[in-house]
């Protein structure tokens, strides 16, 4: 039998498709089975595989993402973009197997839910698109004393440059930046151009520059609207909390 | 008088409005057509936050002004009550909406108005201010507007190539419960608006497709609200009621609002009302179901079954009432067959109906696919097998499992020993009052 090769690649979109390249010279040299993808440091090195690292190559991932646009329709690049963003572990080797299915099956593999990888990967875009289509309701933006809007995010799934795309368009004609916290990573888009995102940004949890003078008064209008609009018949709070959980909250003007 | 007395004072008059949805439009950012500007909208709309109520808050919901020379018995803002008045300046309400949307505080503005001397006057107002808000301070973002009853069709027509959503509302189901509770509305002044508005919408549609430059005329259609429960229509009226709308005026949604008693009259429901929740529960639930499920409002209610079955949702209510129709089998059933499956919606449907292309379905695909097991196995087969041998159709059987465990609707069933066939004898009052 041939030993398990686990090949390592880069956590981003570009690391796992360049590791689709890569691993699908693997695969044919060692079988389907016999190899897994993974972009997650493993915890424990199991002593039957054999672990392999990989370097990124932009190149074999435009040419993977290239030949799935042309191929497929265009829903199965979608999910894959979205599953390489998620928080879900085991992301890469997923996607691998379901890159592989698509190619045996073409557009069918949309309507597959038998396939578990076709199921996981629907079940994963929904999450990423819930979690973005929240938070590009609920984010907020401060003004800042140079004129710039300036907000925070901590989510689960890497969704940055999807809120950057939504954002670029709505305030073409701001000055904006978004901060995700956790990830240490930070969008800037500079008036009618596009955005650009940097890793690796430490910026003490986002606390700095100096708002706008008049950026308390618009605060203050928004939590008085905010708290007059509800209906004190109604109120629910395990309704609010349902369609807004906690998590989100913590950067919200009208909740701190 | 502050900008922030104003803000608290007509968000407040308005929050009983309940169209916060900023749906149906779908604009790309001005930047793209080298205007300038600021703003887009998206097709399904966005929720920016939701308020204490659980509601989603999606617009500025204001009034212009709350100084309304109208008496109606239901309103808090009607001429004869003793409150703070207050009214915006067209520049207040654009400069609130921009630098709301701005901060990303909210999808676009929903405005309305108490009446201003009269309807004309009021629409102007209306109209001045969205026509600032669109040219001069050039967004491009959300709007909803009321068309208001009574105002000239010009000006409506002017309004409504500038808003995204336009709205009448019908404010009471029937036309006596109107002129009982509205003595200055009438159902005509109502209707007439509605009706241009429609046939605004559909002309555009005609313009967009042959001209070039056709300007849009509320893109995303129109809506209507009306109040329930201050008047004593049956819900097979208000059903009714609705279906006649969507098929009359294409409304996009009829939204309801339970009411909350706010003034005392003899013509009113008491102050110490509680607002019928549950009734407008159970009317979003019979909406969807003539929208999204293809049911007939005489399918869901009739003359001899007026109202809504407390106990059970109408579409469990249906299909108890026509078990002879089931099982249906999950692979071969049409689409509309499937979607009367209790447990069973349009996304999950859907999903059956592409996925049995390639496999025979089972109980644990179809679980994966989204269907709620729990209320759909006592109406379905896969594959010409039921999930359990040996089960019972007996509707007062399977009332009892779709009620559900630690449902006090559920022990008052058990404890009363309650069939299928009294369930209707009973109101949500009745029930919560024994439950606790
Ligand atoms: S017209 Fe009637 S419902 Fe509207 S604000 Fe005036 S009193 Fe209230």
């Amino acid at each position: 039998m041939e030993q398990t090769k686990v090949l390592l690649c880069e956590n981003s979109f570009e690391g796992i498709m360049s590791g689709v390249y890569d691993g699908w010279i693997y695969r044919n040299r060692y079988g389907r089975e016999n190899v897994r993808l993974q972009c997650s440091r493993p915890d424990n090195y199991n002593l039957f595989y054999e672990y392999i690292n990989l370097n990124t190559s932009i190149e074999k991932a435009v040419k993977v993402s290239e030949s799935v646009k042309k191929k497929f329709n265009g829903k199965v690049f979608y999910n894959i973009y979205m599953t390489t963003v998620s928080e879900e572990d085991d992301k890469a080797d997923i996607l691998f197997r379901y890159i592989q299915y698509a190619y045996d099956m073409g557009d069918r593999i949309l309507e597959c839910m038998a396939i578990p990888e076709v199921m996981s990967v629907t079940k994963i875009c929904k999450r990423v698109w819930f979690e973005y289509d929240h938070f590009r309701g609920f984010i907020r933006f401060t003004e800042m004393n140079n004129n710039t809007l300036k907000a925070k995010i901590q989510p689960k799934n890497d969704i940055l440059e999807l809120l950057g795309e939504h954002f670029k368009d709505r305030l073409a004609n701001e000055n904006f930046l978004i901060e995700d916290i956790g990830r240490k990573k930070v969008l800037l888009h500079k008036k009618e151009c596009d955005f650009v995102i940097y890793n690796n940004i430490v910026t003490d949890n986002g606390n700095y520059g100096i708002m706008s003078d008049r950026e308390k008064t618009y605060e203050d209008l928004w939590r008085v609207f905010f708290d007059t609009i509800a209906i004190k018949e109604r109120n629910n709070n395990e309704l609010q909390r349902n369609n807004l959980p906690l998590r989100y909250r913590k950067y919200m003007t009208e909740f701190i | 008088m502050e900008i922030m007395d104003k803000l608290r004072i007509l968000a407040d008059a308005a929050k009983y409005d309940v169209a916060c949805t900023s749906s149906g439009s779908s604009r790309k950012g001005k930047v793209n057509n080298h205007t300038g500007g600021i703003g887009n909208t998206v097709s399904c709309g966005i929720c920016h936050t939701f308020s204490a109520d659980g509601r989603c808050v999606s617009l500025l919901k204001i009034l212009m002004t709350n100084n309304c020379v109208y008496d109606c018995k239901y309103c808090q803002n009607r001429k004869s009550n003793d409150i703070e008045r207050a009214q915006f300046e067209p520049e207040e309400i654009c400069r609130l909406t921009m630098e709301f949307y701005r901060r990303n505080y909210i999808e676009g503005l929903f405005l309305s108005s108490g009446i201003i001397d009269n309807p004309d006057r009021t629409m102007e107002l209306l109209y001045r201010t969205i026509f600032l808000l669109r040219n001069i301070y050039k967004f491009n973002g959300y709007i909803h507007v009321k068309g208001i009853p009574g105002a000239s069709e010009e000006l409506i027509q002017m309004t409504g190539f500038m808003a995204d959503r336009m709205s009448v509302n019908l404010e009471l189901p029937t036309a006596e419960g109107l002129k009982l509770l509205a003595p200055n509305k009438n159902r005509k002044n109502i209707v007439t608006p509605m009706k241009q508005i429609q046939t605004g919408i559909n002309q555009n549609r005609y313009d967009i497709k042959n001209y070039n430059n056709a300007q849009e005329f509320v893109p995303a259609g129109q809506s209507t609200q009306m109040i329930i429960g201050a008047t004593n229509e049956s819900d097979y009226q208000l059903v009714s009621v609705s279906e006649a709308l969507y098929k009359n005026f294409q409304m996009k949604r009829v939204f309801y609002s339970a009411y909350v008693p706010v003034n005392e009259d003899s013509s009113l429901p008491s102050l110490d009302t509680t607002p019928p929740m549950l009734r407008e529960h159970r009317l979003y639930q019979a909406d969807f179901m003539m929208r999204f499920y293809g049911f007939k409002a005489k399918e869901i209610l009739s003359e001899d079954n007026p109202n809504f079955n407390v106990f059970l949702d109408p579409k469990c209510d249906w299909a108890l009432k026509h078990l002879e129709r089931y099982p249906i089998e999950i692979n071969k059933a049409d689409y509309y067959s499937l979607l009367r499956i209790p447990g069973i919606g349009p996304v999950s449907a859907k999903r059956i109906v592409s996925a049995r292309k390639h496999n025979v379905l089972g109980f644990d695909d179809i679980r994966k696919m989204g269907v709620v097991l729990k209320r759909a196995v006592y109406f379905i087969t896969c594959n010409g097998k039921m999930m359990y041998y040996n089960m019972k159709m007996n509707e007062d059987y399977i009332t009892r499992q779709l009620l559900g465990n630690n449902n006090p609707r559920r022990t008052f069933v058990e404890e009363n020993n309650i069939s299928y066939r009294q369930l209707s004898l009973f109101d949500d009052e009745q029930v919560l009052q024994t439950g606790s």
